[in-house]
């Protein structure tokens, strides 16, 4: 049946999170639905040039989240962790439950960029930690977000329960972040691996006894370069033969950090291109021989750079940990979550020695992509899982909304009245 | 106009809240009055009460004019509160130890919610107008200082004064809480004076209780029991008859009988404890007030009857008092829909 469909999301070449979008959006216009497109950065994120579509495409500032509600038949929301690409979202979910794709578990910067553009700075923020993880998750004095700080973060306030309790079904793109999901949502919550396409990669060449070894993306301390760089660094072999390159984005303080450590470790500083676009990229990658996929901790619900790796069919290395766990060990190399640098170190030694087992690896990993990452069978997916959030929502938006009335009454949630209202609200609305 | 609904019950609320529409609708605004079923038994059922008010939604209305609780937890963003009382048995009564609410947590809790919702209710609106009786309870325990509105009379060419008739009338509702009761006690304090009562009595049993206690005073050939709902024109030819009103409520906010007396020219005999009353009622000057007991009302009425031109001079500075505060239904429409 064709339906109405709203995709709520980034629209900029840009954002990996368009570049899913757009793919995405492609195949269900493919099957015959009519798709408008809401952009839903902020700033000059929205300055951006649109992504190119055969869709209606209009700016989620726009159109408010019950005239959303009434106009469609289904409501898409994409959920990232970065509040000039995502900004404009939040406000509309609380007014339209409905199905919402969390790209990121942890979304704490998110919620830092919403609390100081849209509400009331810091002090809404501590109000949404205190309700959400009580007074002792944030320590007066501190600040709410510090880059050597992501691990404690995500174990004690990553916001993921800030948003996830108004969407009307959720899916997402690893199940590590899906059970404090399922316990924060109403709705039904899915997990779907992350649709990308192929990267069209250049092929991977034999090495010639020399290893060049990429990070792709946006660079934070928790893509462990510093890992990389111990593991280079720790072996005779290793600091003669490999070399290091950052192919992305990378903030300042970051890249100095790396630059101090190559210089305390004595071996050359990896090389930094900043941001690359998708030919730049291809370029870059014609000669890259092993990717590093390393986190910890793990932020994200899906991993597009681990997904481009496998496309791009050279080795990778993934930390043990969240959606990087969930690929086959067969498809690539495993590391130990947090101490990274010794299994590094083992695999490039082992990806040196020979050669031939390393691009087997790398086909494996680029079958798989191909089987498991296709748009195809993540909308087979994702209509069901809309399907059951469409019926969802008017019982969560009423819920919501008695919920909201209570605590206007500044009646405790545990109190026997809510029990008994919620009680019949579900025999009213849930057959 | 937004009001409640308590199946059987028609007061002085009810009249208001009828004649605020009509009113309205005389000014050449449409309005209609909208209220909503309440009930506030059992106690537990206050939160679903309040929570049935919040959830319900508004459109197509300019202005809504809400007037008692959990009439005017009904959301709209152009809202006029005209607090006419609060859920009393959450405030004042409770304090006094007459209210429904038990005192233990639970009663607590339900108590807090109440605030909490009148809270919210009262800071959101556009414009807060309040009784006096009211708006005190608003200070004293919302911190709020609303404008005091009093309900203006709704048919004052009726009370036009007349020939005094040498009696006391007790009008309104006849119940507990009015001490129609203690009048008659009063009355074997004050030979010779007449007093009757007229009003619609709160249970079947009232009119024979009354009329026993009348007997055991010794004072039954002395009071003319009226107990019915009397037409409006029946009641004003009443208080134009008679030569002071007494009106001797346990703190009621109403000040309505008070202003009837005063416009027909009567004077008013009240307590100290009568509540609203008390603010336009001044000892000696519009009228007498006494403690609330036999011997001190029966006092009061006997110097009304014994003189009766004092009385109708009282009588005479309480319309004056009226007037000079100028308690008119276009005035209150120009504040209620400025």
């Amino acid at each position: 049946m064709k339906m109405r469909l709203a995709w709520l999301g980034p629209w900029n070449s840009r954002s990996t999170i368009a570049s899913f979008g757009r793919l995405v959006v492609s195949e269900l216009l493919a099957r015959n639905h009519d798709v408008t497109v809401f952009r839903t950065e902020t700033g000059s994120a929205l300055n951006e040039p649109s992504l190119p579509i055969r869709a209606r495409l209009e700016d989620l500032h726009a159109i408010d989240g019950h005239t959303l509600n009434r106009s469609f038949d289904g409501v898409i929301a994409n959920i990232g962790d970065h509040h000039p690409l995502h900004g404009s979202v939040v406000n509309v979910l609380e007014q339209c439950p409905c199905l919402v794709i969390f790209h990121d578990g942890m979304i704490a910067n998110l919620a830092a960029g919403w609390a100081h553009e849209a509400a009331a700075g810091e002090n809404s923020l501590r109000t949404l930690v205190r309700k959400i993880y009580g007074g002792e998750a944030w320590v007066d004095g501190t600040p709410f977000l510090h880059w050597s700080q992501t691990q404690m973060q995500a174990a004690t306030r990553p916001m993921t329960e800030w948003l996830t309790p108004l969407a009307a079904g959720i899916v997402t793109h690893s199940a590590f972040w899906a059970p404090r999901m399922r316990a924060a949502c109403s709705g039904r919550v899915d997990v779907l691996p992350l649709a990308l396409a192929d990267s069209e990669m250049p092929p991977p060449r034999t090495h010639q006894g020399r290893l060049v070894i990429a990070t792709i993306g946006h660079v934070n301390p928790n893509n462990r370069a510093d890992q990389v760089l111990l593991a280079i660094a720790s072996d005779t072999v290793l600091r003669a033969r490999c070399e290091y390159r950052l192919l992305g984005h990378v903030e300042g303080p970051e890249q100095e950090r790396l630059e101090h450590l190559s210089t305390d470790l004595g071996i050359p500083p990896p090389r930094f291109t900043g941001y690359l676009s998708d030919a730049a990229l291809r370029a870059e990658m014609a000669e890259v021989d092993v990717i590093s996929c390393l986190r910890h901790p793990v932020v994200e619900a899906g991993s597009a750079s681990l997904v481009t790796a496998m496309y791009a069919a050279r080795p990778t290395l993934v930390s043990w940990y969240g959606v990087y766990a969930e690929v086959p060990e067969y498809a690539v190399y495993h590391c130990t979550p947090g101490q990274e640098a010794v299994d590094v170190a083992a695999h490039l030694r082992a990806i040196l020695a020979e050669p031939a087992a390393a691009l087997t690896m790398g086909q494996r990993a680029r079958a798989r992509a191909l089987q498991v990452h296709s748009a195809n069978n993540y909308v087979d997916r994702l209509l069901p899982a809309l399907a059951a959030a469409t019926e969802a929502a008017p019982a969560i938006a009423a819920a919501h909304r008695l919920g909201k009335v209570l605590g206007r009454f500044e009646i405790d949630p545990n109190d026997p009245a809510v029990t008994r209202i919620v009680g019949n609200l579900s025999n009213m609305l849930v057959s | 106009m937004l009001s409640n609904r308590v199946p059987y019950i028609r007061g002085r609320a009810e009249e208001l809240s009828f004649n605020l529409v009509r009113q309205l609708q005389e000014a050449g605004h449409q309005a209609e009055e909208m209220r909503i079923p309440f009930s506030w038994s059992p106690t537990e059922r206050l939160i679903e009460e309040m929570v049935i008010a919040r959830s319900l939604r508004l459109t197509n209305v300019d202005r809504v004019i809400a007037l008692k609780f959990p009439a005017y937890l009904i959301p709209h963003d152009n809202q006029v509160i005209w607090l006419l009382h609060q859920f009393r048995q959450a405030y004042d009564l409770f304090d006094a130890g007459q209210s429904h609410i038990e005192r233990s947590p639970r009663g607590e809790a339900i108590r807090a919610a109440i605030r909490a919702a009148d809270e919210d209710a009262f800071r959101s609106a556009r414009a807060l107008y309040a009784t006096p009786g009211a708006a005190k309870r608003l200070d004293r325990y919302h911190d709020l200082h609303a404008h005091v509105l009093f309900a203006p009379l709704n048919d004052p060419e009726l009370f036009s004064g007349g020939d005094d008739g040498g009696f006391i009338l007790a009008a309104g509702r006849v119940g507990h809480a009015e001490r129609q009761g203690l009048l008659i006690e009063a009355l074997a304090h004050a030979p010779g004076v007449r007093l009757r009562v007229a009003g619609p009595p709160d249970d079947a049993a009232m009119p024979g209780a009354l009329q026993a206690l009348a007997e055991r005073c010794g004072v039954a050939d002395r009071v003319i029991f009226d107990l019915r709902f009397l037409p409006r024109e029946e009641l004003a030819a009443l208080v134009n008859e008679c030569t002071a009103s007494a009106y001797i409520p346990f703190d009621e906010d109403s000040v309505g009988y008070a202003m009837e007396a005063f416009q027909a020219g009567k004077p008013v005999i009240t307590s100290t404890d009568s509540g609203g009353v008390l603010d336009i009622v001044q000892d000696g000057e519009t009228g007498l007030v006494t403690a609330p007991r036999p011997e001190t009302l029966g006092q009061a009425m006997a110097r009304m009857i014994a003189d009766r031109s004092r009385a109708a001079c009282l009588g005479a500075a309480g319309r004056s008092l009226l007037a000079a505060h100028n308690i008119t239904w276009p005035k209150a429409l120009e504040r209620l829909l400025g």
